[in-house]
């Protein structure tokens, strides 16, 4: 057991903690007044209600490019206009975050090598997943990056609950997902075709060809080019997958106990078939050793049925599912023309017609409709074990999806679990979610009237009757929430 | 493709019939769920992880149960069992995915077999008429008339005893045209009967295995036993964290799997009590396993597995149903699979018409 030091710095951590904001149950609260207060000036622009009986531009633009306005995000981009803030988005690093970073700090794993997670138990590993993935969906002003890393999250999916991506499932959010999310799609695929948790979770790290006649592990390649790349429908067959598992014979991935924890991903010549391959008629001559990688990932990721499957996804996502086949066709083409730049791509995507005609049209899935509320309400969260037990209810907790293929994009799955969202609707609205708290009061106050404050949680005026059943029911915000038109972006 | 005998069944019975659909998620070695004892080649292509002979109760002197689901023998001894090996689909993708959703839409692309058959079915099923346990709708039921996914009854609660808030979600999701009133409306009656259960069931009852499956159902047990007018429930059987998909080192694995299918499947039937000869199961997956091991001392995705169907009134259905003889190189079809001989969809259908006796279920599958 490695009680020692970790045990030691986490009682300091937490006595640190009690001694700086009394009880720890106050803990959340004095946190958000620290940030608040500690030279970042207020979090919000003016409150100002949307004025259209359907959805606007702004409201589009918000629902669909971030997890949902906050109470400031309309004048804020009054004041920009779309064109400048959609341009900031696009580039995340231009954009001042450490309000958010601050908010983080507590959560130890993340400033950690990925080694030193083996001194966690799972369930502290799980719980700096959900909680990071919660307090940032919330509260990064980087908001379209923190959507393309829950859009990359499905698209490469990990449970954390096999094997050692117990450990680092985390680190493949932090090495992988976030440092390539706004950047290039083969860089993305060439950092999570070496991630440790990649490699343990499709079984990458035992693929092996020693012997002659020996069968490679094909459990990543087939998911690479299904899921990651060329789509089910892209054109490559069995052969194809042997090949391309052939090609990636002999990564391996372990973890040692040296002068502190060290996780390692190597290759092993020895355990790699270094014989000639053919993957989508591009022959990969004998010899190539660990750059049959590069070569692998050269064909795949630049392939056209890449560019129509990443496409259709980006589109389902963002504007429509079934994804409109003009917008689709667009979105390919930058795809191509730019090998993959993302934010060009999605540039391109949200220059469609098809995207902007397509207001409130998505369904909102259980993620983004938690931390839709959160954002609206100005709730304060600890973005801990009390939400991530309603996302799993709901159907959606962090890197809890068994299977490579992710949190499914279409709105039926998640139809039948409604009831959860009306049971979180009502626990929020009444202080019952354990670390979560809805200001009430202040929200009311920032809000003005029921009119205006529906129309901020539907990006719209609210009908007559609309108004009338949420004001009668004892518990309007509940009842907002819960409502139909919440549930749609 | 072999047929299956559909008049076999005994189509008199129909009131109130529950239909458990137990899906064994990610690939299944029907292997070792039925191995073949008495084939040679099954232990050559399988040096590490073939069950032995020992571990095997035999059924028919070629096929066997895997010893683990000896709790399963008094319902094959009863002829309340049919097994069917070489069962599965006639997609060829070897993908997850592309199987089960091939396997849960019934062969036809956009909605599930299960959601075509509640459509089909007559009466109509009600509010709580279509139960999936778990967190999500699966596939099987996209596109049904309603549906209602939990994991455990007592969760439903919304406000305790203040239904103003209800009544006011109500008027809302009356106002709501798409297929998102519809669905919060069947929530509303849902929440209204399950209130009403809640009030009389008690936690007593049998120990079920701690699993997705044995939890699962435990609360299906009760939903019947409650009269709720379940006409059909999906539950997914996957075995902890892994699954079925036991690309390495499967016989740390798979013993325990089998296991819980079974020891679930008996503790349910023995809970149901008197309510057991209106609940009929089907138990199948996606696909089989590869018949030969690979070098991580598992197996990849494979084309024929096993289905199972247990219930009364089978009749001269029941019984093991061998769809392959041999596991030699010259019998085996694809990268070396067992060859599908059975449509699942022909397990399934007469099982369909024995519960819906009057009901057009043409479309079903076709």
């Amino acid at each position: 057991m490695t009680t020692t030091r970790r045990s030691f710095l986490r009682t300091v951590g937490v006595f640190g903690t009690l001694a700086s904001f009394g009880l720890f149950g106050e803990g959340c609260r004095r946190l958000e007044e620290r940030v608040g207060d500690l030279a970042f000036g207020p979090e919000d622009a003016p409150f100002r209600p949307p004025v259209g009986t359907t959805i606007d531009s702004i409201a589009h633009h918000l629902n669909r490019l971030s997890f949902g306005p906050r109470l400031g995000d309309r004048s804020e981009i009054d004041r920009l206009g779309i064109e400048r803030w959609v341009a900031g988005q696009l580039e995340p690093a231009t954009i001042d975050d450490t309000r958010c970073d601050w908010r983080l700090a507590e959560i130890e794993p993340l400033a950690e090598p990925r080694g030193e997670h083996y001194d966690y138990s799972p369930e502290e590993m799980l719980l700096a997943i959900g909680r990071s993935r919660i307090l940032r969906a919330v509260h990064s002003r980087r908001q379209l990056h923190e959507v393309m890393v829950e859009f990359w999250t499905d698209h490469l999916n990990i449970v954390a609950f096999k094997g050692d991506c117990r450990w680092v499932r985390l680190a493949d959010e932090l090495e992988v997902i976030r440092p390539h999310a706004m950047g290039r799609f083969r860089d993305l695929v060439r950092a999570s075709a070496t991630s440790p948790a990649m490699l343990v979770y499709l079984d990458g790290h035992d693929n092996k060809v020693v012997h002659p006649g020996d069968r490679p592990n094909e459990n990543y390649a087939r998911e690479l080019l299904e899921l990651h790349t060329l789509g089910v429908d892209g054109g490559y067959s069995q052969h194809d997958v042997l090949e391309a598992a052939r090609c990636l014979s002999g990564w391996t991935y372990g973890h040692r106990f040296w002068l502190g924890r060290v996780s390692e991903v190597a290759f092993d010549q020895e355990r790699h078939d270094n014989g000639a391959k053919e993957v989508l008629g591009v022959t990969i001559p004998a010899g190539g050793g660990k750059d049959d990688l590069e070569r692998l990932l050269d064909i795949v990721c630049f392939h056209p049925s890449t560019a129509r499957h990443l496409a259709r996804r980006l589109c389902r996502a963002f504007i429509a599912d079934p994804a409109p086949p003009e917008a689709q066709r667009v979105v390919a083409e930058a795809f191509t023309a730019t090998k993959g730049d993302i934010p060009a791509v999605l540039r391109a995507l949200i220059a469609t017609p098809a995207f902007a005609g397509s207001g409130g049209s998505l369904f909102k899935r259980p993620f983004r409709f938690l931390v839709s509320a959160l954002r609206a309400t100005d709730a304060t969260t600890d973005g801990g074990e009390g939400l991530l037990e309603a996302l799993r209810r709901m159907g959606q907790a962090p890197s809890e999806y068994p299977t490579p293929d992710g949190y499914p994009l279409e709105p039926e799955p998640w139809i039948g679990s409604l009831f959860w969202r009306w049971n979180l609707a009502v626990a929020l609205s009444a202080g019952r979610v354990p670390g979560t708290r809805i200001d009430r009061e202040a929200f009311d106050a920032a809000t003005g009237s029921n009119a205006a404050r529906i129309a901020h949680l539907f990006g719209r005026i609210p009908s007559d009757r609309e108004v009338e059943l949420i004001a009668s029911s004892g518990d309007p915000i509940a009842v907002a929430l819960a409502s139909p038109a919440f549930q749609w972006h | 493709m072999r047929v299956l005998r559909t008049d076999a069944i005994d189509a008199s019975r129909s009131d109130d019939r529950t239909l458990v659909v137990i899906f064994l998620r990610g690939g299944a070695d029907g292997l070792s769920i039925v191995p073949p004892h008495a084939m040679d080649a099954y232990y050559r292509a399988r040096p590490t992880l073939a069950i032995a002979k020992r571990e095997v109760i035999d059924l028919d002197g070629v096929f066997g149960l895997h010893a683990r689901m000896k709790s399963l023998m008094p319902h094959w001894g009863r002829g309340a069992m049919r097994i069917v090996t070489g069962a599965g689909t006639a997609d060829d993708s070897h993908s997850h995915f592309e199987a089960q959703d091939f396997l849960e839409h019934g062969g036809k692309p956009g909605a599930g077999w299960l959601a075509r058959y509640l459509r089909a079915r007559s009466p109509a099923p009600g509010p709580l008429g279509t139960v999936a346990i778990g967190t999500t709708l699966p596939e099987s039921l996209r596109g049904a008339p309603g549906g209602v996914v939990l994991q455990r009854i007592n969760d439903f609660d919304l406000a305790g005893d203040d239904t103003s808030v209800l009544d006011a979600l109500r008027g809302l999701y009356d106002l709501e045209s798409s297929a998102l009133g519809a669905a919060g409306r069947a929530t509303l009656e849902a929440e209204r009967r399950l209130r009403e259960l809640r009030s009389v069931s008690d936690e007593s009852g049998p120990a079920y295995p701690d699993t997705v499956l044995g939890r699962g159902l435990r609360e299906v047990a009760k939903l019947i036993r409650a009269d709720v007018g379940l006409v059909a429930t999906t539950v997914d059987a996957v075995g902890g964290a892994l699954g079925w998909d036991t690309h390495f080192v499967q016989s740390a694995a798979i013993g325990s799997l089998v296991e819980d299918v079974a020891e679930s499947i008996a503790i349910f039937l023995a809970d149901l009590g008197a309510q057991r000869s209106r609940v009929t199961i089907v138990a199948m997956t996606e696909f089989g396993r590869r018949v030969a091991e690979n070098t991580s001392f598992g197996t990849d995705h494979g084309a024929g597995s096993v289905a199972m169907v247990i219930g009364d009134g089978l009749g001269e259905s029941a019984g093991l149903h061998r769809g392959f003889t041999s596991l030699e190189a010259d019998a085996l079809t694809g990268p070396g699979d067992v060859p599908v001989t059975t449509d699942l969809r022909d397990v399934i259908l007469p099982v369909l018409r024995q519960h819906a006796p009057g009901s057009d279920l043409s479309r079903v599958f076709s």
